[in-house]
């Protein structure tokens, strides 16, 4: 069974209150943020060492990313992936999600060789959710999302979608793409063993011109979104500060209760 | 020369069309806020419809025709009974493809998440995802907002180039919504397209329905949350007694939903729900902007944690750095002696 799994590498979330907006271009400036996997993406991987060493094949890692974060696609390889995939290209940058889903697709039908597609259900910074079910739409073949529970034997697949209503149950057969939850799995922790293997596991690099893309289709003037502002929310509120023993501060909060016409 | 320009006229109308999700025989409340926003357009010139497929959807226009829609797109197939993603983006992409609407909006369910999604790449057009406001700009461009990094910077985006403009909302962003009174000429026009069966899909085994919890809190006029500074599943009781006390809502963050405390439909967030009450007590929160996104527009925010450092201390109206543990109980008893 041949795994592709999508993975995408994003600022780290810890060094996230770095983030400054030029409030003249309105673009984000990341430096001296490093990067990491989106840890949905590693509930995905985890399920794709499962398969793969159940039944056999190829797990691969592919990314949509710039060039700096070939340690990310390193860190797959020391997770347990077979191969890595970069595609990095200055033109990719600006791309909403169409674009990304279409690179990646791309990216994903020169690989060729796939049975199950699997990627997180959002990343951390994003949060759109609409990479996984784009690509399995431009590749033709059909995909849940929100998948928090995944059982199989030889010969059967069976999914738990996590919806806001409940759990749908469903049978599956490859080919098919799959985004997981984190309930799907607890991934594991990456071994010395793990990282000594990657060093004899290869990560290929394909640009542009290694696609099969459309210059028009990708890129910040390929994306059919644009942003037209980015705000940082003005939410700071000016405190009043309640002080007192345990008594006196229960006593003011009734107090705001009552003035409010709460009580 | 009359038909001519009736004709342009229609042809200028926008569109704005919502897809109306079916849940257990009823239109989620998510669809009908989407209807009552654009009402509350208040434009000329708007022609407003609803989609509604599935098997037995007929009963459910008086309801589309109360909450104001000009116009419903309808289907009733055996197919559709159950949702099944490509018999339903099958079907709305050729709806899309003859009409051309100019908008199209969605519940951010995971019915609308996706459908959104496979709609973008069918129709080649933008979408965008967990809208916590919508507006139109001067040129009838939807102005979609979306907040990004957990919450720390929120994104206006557009699609300024092609259509439908896509998108999904998520459910609260508008507070009151309501059935307006039947719309007398409202227009219903069953979709043509047929769809066919086809192989290999994901074959539906069973449902297990979600507990049902308390009542929506999106409506709750008053909402007491805790967090993680509460320490233990009983003092996560006392948070409930509280609510009881005053007749308010409960919420809660994701850590005290992890720790097992309470259910997952009580997070406000990001990715839970988005609150707008007159009056926020959040007890033992530290508030990273993941949370705060969900109740920044409260009327009136009360803070209680022990840490002077806590974010949640910088967007509220109240700050008290004490113990949760200690204040939440001689809250309780405060109320009881004042009763």
């Amino acid at each position: 069974m041949n795994i592709i799994c999508c993975v995408k590498p994003i600022p780290d979330s810890k060094h996230w209150y770095k983030l400054s907006l030029d409030p003249e271009t309105k673009v984000l400036n990341r430096k001296g943020i490093p990067m990491v996997i989106n840890a949905l993406d590693k509930n995905a991987l985890e399920l794709g060492v499962q398969l793969r060493d159940k039944f056999g094949g190829r797990l691969i890692a592919i990314s949509m990313a710039p060039a700096e974060a070939k340690p990310v696609l390193t860190e797959t390889l020391a997770f347990g992936a077979d191969e890595a995939y970069l595609l990095t290209d200055r033109k990719f940058a600006g791309s909403d999600t169409w674009g990304t889903s279409y690179i990646l697709s791309a990216g994903i039908m020169k690989i060729s060789n796939f049975d199950v597609i699997l990627t997180g259900e959002y990343s951390l910074d994003g949060s759109t959710a609409q990479v996984g079910p784009q690509i399995a739409e431009f590749l033709d073949i059909p995909f849940l999302s929100k998948v928090c529970n995944f059982t199989f034997n030889s010969d059967t697949f069976i999914v738990d979608v996590k919806s806001e209503q409940g759990t749908y149950k469903y049978k599956v057969k490859p080919p098919f793409l799959l985004t997981v939850t984190k309930d799907v799995n607890t991934p594991h922790n990456i071994t010395l063993m793990g990282i000594i293997k990657a060093r004899g596991k290869q990560i290929v690099e394909w640009s542009f011109n290694d696609l099969d893309i459309e210059d028009r289709m990708i890129g910040l003037q390929g994306s059919p979104t644009q942003m037209a502002d980015i705000i940082v929310p003005d939410i700071k509120r000016k405190g009043e500060r309640i002080e007192g023993n345990k008594k006196e501060i229960a006593q003011k909060i009734v107090n705001i209760f009552k003035q409010k016409g709460v009580l | 020369m009359v038909k001519i320009l009736d004709e342009i006229k229609i042809m200028e109308k926008l569109k704005i069309w919502i897809f109306a999700e079916i849940f257990k025989h009823e239109i989620i409340s998510g669809s009908l806020e989407l209807i009552t926003f654009a009402n509350n357009l208040n434009k000329e010139n708007i022609e407003i419809s609803a989609i509604i497929i599935g098997s037995n959807v007929d009963k459910h226009f008086t309801t589309l025709k109360d909450y104001g829609c000009d116009k419903i797109y309808f289907k009733n197939d055996n197919l559709l009974k159950e949702y099944q993603q490509k018999y339903y983006a099958s079907l709305l992409e050729h709806l899309c493809l003859e009409n051309k609407p100019d908008i199209l909006v969605f519940s951010a369910t995971r019915i609308g998440s996706e459908l959104s999604s496979t709609l973008g790449v069918r129709l080649k057009t933008g979408v965008s995802a967990h809208c916590i406001g919508l507006k139109l700009n001067p040129e009838n461009k939807l102005i979609q907002e979306v907040p990004g990094f957990g919450g720390n910077i929120i994104a206006q985006v557009i699609t300024p180039n092609t259509v439908p403009q896509i998108a999904t909302v998520m459910p609260g962003m508008i507070k009151k919504f309501q059935s307006i009174g039947t719309k007398t000429d409202c227009e219903i026009v069953e979709i043509a397209y047929q769809i066919d069966a086809l192989e290999n899909l994901p074959e539906l085994v069973s449902f297990t329905e979600k507990e049902t919890t308390v009542q929506s809190i999106e409506d709750a006029e008053v909402i007491i949350a805790g967090g993680y500074g509460l320490g233990s599943k009983e003092n996560w009781e006392k948070i409930e007694e509280l609510a009881g006390l005053l007749n308010a809502g409960v919420g809660c963050t994701r850590p005290a939903a992890d720790e097992g405390w309470c259910s997952e439909d009580l997070m406000i967030g990001q990715s839970g729900k988005v609150v707008r009450p007159k009056l926020y007590l959040g007890i033992g929160i530290s508030g990273v902007m993941h949370h705060i996104v969900g109740m920044k527009d409260s009327e009136t925010i009360i803070a209680i944690n022990n840490d002077p450092k806590a974010p949640i201390f910088e967007v509220c109206d109240y700050i008290i750095e004490a113990d949760a543990q200690e204040i939440l109980p001689a809250v309780i008893k405060e109320i009881r002696a004042s009763n």
